[in-house]
């Protein structure tokens, strides 16, 4: 396999812009992607789009190609990805893996949604789990939350604090749907949606659009003199752990109730990586409510099973803490464009281990800048852990 | 004298809804015959071994809550008007069961607490049958 690297990235802002196309929004990432790579589109050899919800402004069948020809009509392969909140950063992995396996040598990937205000909702309005009021995104993560609060002792506040420390980086960040800090209080005091899940603790419904362009390492020196290298990949989707033993006696009286097999996905992404998770200078991870980074930042080992919502309260997740995680305000403040949200996360791993972040720079742990990034992007259609080296 | 309505099950297969007061009713699981696991709602293949010959058996009415949470917003074409409960129960089977949870005051609820399975009239269709539901409510304290 050869090396890979990201050339480029671009986005359009996160938020509401009902005056917009998805095509327009596609577009415009990509062009800033493009531009950014220094990579003429006649260059691109194939493009690979995350896009989840028809309607609400996303058109019809076929939306990638509708986004891509617009820009030049050079009839390459334009494949569309639907793995809910993970469409793009799966695309993301195809690109990758097509290029490292040598069937092209620049591929672009993008991501791109409008969505509607409101609940998501999950399944048809007469299923069996709409009627019985099980069907509530929210609540799944407010189980996980109440469960954690059981077993480790953490308090609602700590989980309020994943929101405050998102919105403060979210401030710092001009791509954010949410540019603007709130308080511990407003926080806790915002409406409460499923304890101790609060409506500030939920990650809100987003247009936007993002894109990255890759590209083989041997090839890049004649587009660009510094790139970031994509280092391991790890893809998957939950597995069910076995609850009855050989003698028929259950494993264990409390069953795992984890999203997935994030822990194994990690481990794998480490040993390809040939790095452990004190290597690890700035993440992205998936905090569509407040519980999913808690979650995450135990799942990928950058704290022990139990510390994590401590960690968050204790400041150690901010910019300038001892792990900075979410650094352009996350799914909470930078939004959820859920198609667009995994290009979002590469994004700004792409600009802090470049040194281009800003205000929101990350100093890294000898002071001169992030070395190592991951991004954690899940979804009900699966998950992806990737790690990136400057 | 009233003519007795018919009760149909919210899905079909998902329990038995008893046919006399001195039935009880139960939740339809189904066994694996290869590897012995136990699964809620049933499912076509075992989701460890994947052998296709699973047979349905009747399931523990009474199970441990692992977590739950209070939900504040009604869902549309829901039958559950808010603030009401939902839980995980962990049935002795090692089944998992994603459930709404009956209880008249919430604050009562407690992880690890012992729970029953009850079915329970949901709503009326269009056919003036019940359609019945389950749920889970706390064991009721010995006095």
């Amino acid at each position: 396999m050869r090396e890979v690297v990201i050339l480029g990235a671009g986005l359009h802002r996160f938020g509401r812009f009902p005056e917009k196309s998805v095509e327009e929004m596609g577009r415009e990432a990509i062009w800033k992607a493009l531009q950014d790579a220094n990579v003429p589109f006649r260059d691109i050899e194939a493009a690979y789009c995350g896009r989840v919800l028809p309607g609400a402004g996303n058109g019809g069948m076929g939306v990638g190609l509708r986004v891509i020809t617009e820009l030049g009509q050079t009839g390459i392969p334009v494949i569309n990805f639907e793995q809910a909140c993970a469409s793009s950063s799966t695309a993301f992995r195809e690109a990758y893996l097509a290029v490292a396996n040598g069937v092209y040598d620049v591929a672009l990937v993008a991501g791109f949604e409008k969505m509607q205000r409101g609940l998501i909702q999950v399944t048809e309005t007469s299923s069996y789990d709409q009627v019985m009021g099980l069907a509530v995104t929210p609540s799944w993560y407010a189980m996980r939350a109440r469960r954690y609060i059981h077993d480790y002792g953490a308090t609602p506040e700590m989980f309020a604090q994943v929101s405050v420390v998102s919105h403060r980086n979210g401030e710092l960040n001009p791509n954010a749907q949410y540019q603007k800090a709130c308080t511990l209080e407003e926080v806790m005091n915002s409406r409460l949606i499923a304890d101790p899940i609060t409506l500030l603790q939920c990650s809100p419904t987003t247009d936007g659009a993002g894109a990255v362009v890759v590209c083989a390492k041997e090839k890049a020196a004649q587009y660009k003199s510094r790139w970031v290298t994509v280092v391991a990949h790890a893809c998957g989707t939950g597995a069910y752990v076995k609850q009855m033993g050989e003698d028929g006696a259950l494993v264990s009286e409390d069953p795992e109730v984890m999203e997935g097999p994030l822990e194994k996905l990690a481990k794998k992404a480490y040993e390809r990586a040939s790095i452990g998770p004190e290597d690890v200078e700035v993440a992205q991870v998936h905090d569509a409510f407040t519980p999913g980074l808690i979650s995450a930042i135990e799942a990928l080992s950058l704290f022990n099973k139990g510390e994590g919502a401590r960690a968050v309260w204790e400041g150690k997740t901010e910019i300038n803490g001892k792990m900075p995680v979410n650094t352009d305000g996350g799914l909470l403040s930078r939004g959820h464009p859920i198609g667009a949200t995994g290009t979002g996360m590469i994004h700004e791993i792409y600009r802090q281990l470049m040194g281009e972040a800003g205000p929101r720079q990350v100093k890294g742990r000898k002071g001169n800048g992030p070395k190592v990034g991951m991004v954690q992007n899940s979804g009900i259609g699966g998950m992806n852990i990737l790690i990136f080296k400057n | 004298m009233q003519e007795k309505r018919q009760k149909v099950a919210i899905k079909e297969g998902l329990f038995k809804i008893p046919s006399s007061p001195q039935e009880k009713g139960y939740l339809v699981g189904v066994k694996c015959q290869g590897c012995g696991e136990v699964f809620f709602p049933r499912r076509s293949f075992c989701a460890w071994c994947s052998s296709p010959d699973l047979k349905e058996t009747p399931l523990s009415n009474r199970g441990k809550l692992f977590t739950y949470t209070i939900i504040r917003q009604t869902l549309p074409g829901s039958a559950m008007i808010a603030p009401y409960a939902v839980g995980q129960v962990v049935l002795p089977e090692g089944v998992t069961v994603h459930t709404a949870i009956a209880c008249d005051d919430l604050n009562d609820l407690k992880i690890g607490m012992e729970m029953d399975m009850v079915i329970e009239k949901i709503k009326d269709n269009e056919a003036g049958q019940e359609v019945m539901g389950f749920k889970f409510k706390p064991v009721a304290k010995k006095r």
